[in-house]
């Protein structure tokens, strides 16, 4: 039944010469709603569905094109029945959609100017200024007010005799611990490991091996010997060694005549401190022999 | 020192275990020797201290022995 006043619709606009419109152009829908009733058509419209509204049917017109989603806001079937053609631009009052179905269509108010709207980037574009203290480009607001003036406080004498504590020098580097052993520096093992003074103890070796990252204390290795092959040092080695020994064994010699001399001293410090007690003894003698005449009479 | 040529001349050592014991022995006993060296003057220290101190008591009892002898040698008003 509700497709009847579809093709008398199509009866009249072949009447009035109507050229067809491609098949995708037809994008006008219709909503069935029985929300007007029929028995009060709007005045003055010059429908030519009167007959169906006087039968008892209500029509809504849906104007809106389908450039919008039709199945998102409307509830219903919905059928598209005319050219995709604003209904404000259709010249003939009568091809108008809405006065095919007896609605009509007032004529929409012009839209208001709005304003352009631009983007915040886009209204400081052209007016980028170069910072010398940032080191870049700072935008410059022209409408901006100007910046508040910092405010000077009073100097406090506290607070100026107050100096600022030293900037820790994040350059510096954490110094190494001292090495323990060279790896260019010659050493005896006899003379390090063999010594009663560098005997370590358990808890000393632990650490020490754990500074070192070791798992065991590897001795300096001395020169390889073997007996069987003969050993050669230079020359000029073999002179300083010789000038070393005679300059040891004048050192031992002046050694000894001081441990002579020293042993000399004590000898005579002995004596005398051996006359002092002597005397000491004999001075308390007499002290007692006097207290005793002078405080027992 | 050197040859003609510029090369080194080296000298052979015998006893190079023996030399490098030795040398490590004469350590140790310079090690010792610091060390008694060290008490030695530890020990002078104190008997410094004890010379003074047995300074300070003899000028104390040369004091007490010129005050007896004024007080029993020089009488007053008898």
């Amino acid at each position: 039944m509700a497709f009847n006043f579809l093709k008398k619709k199509k009866q009249e606009e072949e009447k009035l010469d109507i050229p067809p419109l491609p098949k995708d152009d037809f994008d006008l829908s219709l909503q069935v709603n029985s929300s007007i009733p029929l028995n009060q058509p709007p005045q003055g419209s010059a429908t030519p569905y009167g007959d169906l509204q006087a039968s008892g049917f209500s029509f809504k017109t849906n104007t809106t094109l389908n450039t919008m989603n039709a199945g998102s806001s409307t509830s219903g079937p919905q059928y598209n029945i005319g050219p995709k053609i604003s209904p404000m631009e259709t010249p003939d009052p009568d091809l108008r959609p809405g006065a095919y179905l007896g609605v009509e269509h007032e004529e929409a108010p012009p839209l208001p100017k709005q304003k352009q709207k631009t983007s915040p980037m886009e209204s400081i574009q052209g007016s980028m200024q170069h910072d010398p203290f940032m080191g870049h480009d700072e935008p410059v607001f022209a409408n901006s007010p100007p910046l508040p003036k910092p405010q000077t406080q009073k100097k406090d004498p506290f607070l100026d005799t107050m100096e600022d504590p030293p900037h820790p020098n994040m350059d510096e580097e954490v110094p190494k611990p001292p090495a323990i052993f060279s790896e260019d520096e010659d050493v005896d093992d006899e003379s390090i490991l063999g010594h009663d003074e560098y005997k370590l103890s358990k808890e000393q070796e632990k650490r020490l091996l754990e500074t070192l990252g070791r798992e065991k204390i590897e001795k300096p290795k001395l020169r390889e010997y073997h007996p069987d092959t003969p050993l050669f040092i230079t020359i000029d080695g073999y002179k300083e060694i010789l000038a070393d020994i005679e300059h040891v064994n004048a050192t031992l010699k002046a050694s000894e005549e001081v441990l002579d001399r020293l042993n000399e001293l004590k000898n005579t410090k002995d004596k005398e401190f051996e006359k002092w007690r002597s005397e000491l003894e004999d001075v308390q003698r007499k002290l007692l022999y006097v207290d005793k005449v002078i405080f027992e009479r | 020192m050197y040859g003609k040529k510029g090369a080194p001349i080296y000298v052979k050592i015998d006893e190079y275990k023996d030399i490098i014991d030795i040398i490590a022995l004469m350590r140790k006993k310079i090690n010792e020797a610091k060390k008694t060296i060290e008490r030695i003057n530890v020990l002078k220290n104190e008997e410094d201290a004890e010379l003074e101190s047995w300074h300070q008591g003899l000028v104390d009892i040369e004091r007490k022995v010129d005050f007896i002898d004024k007080t029993l040698f020089e009488p007053e008003g008898m």
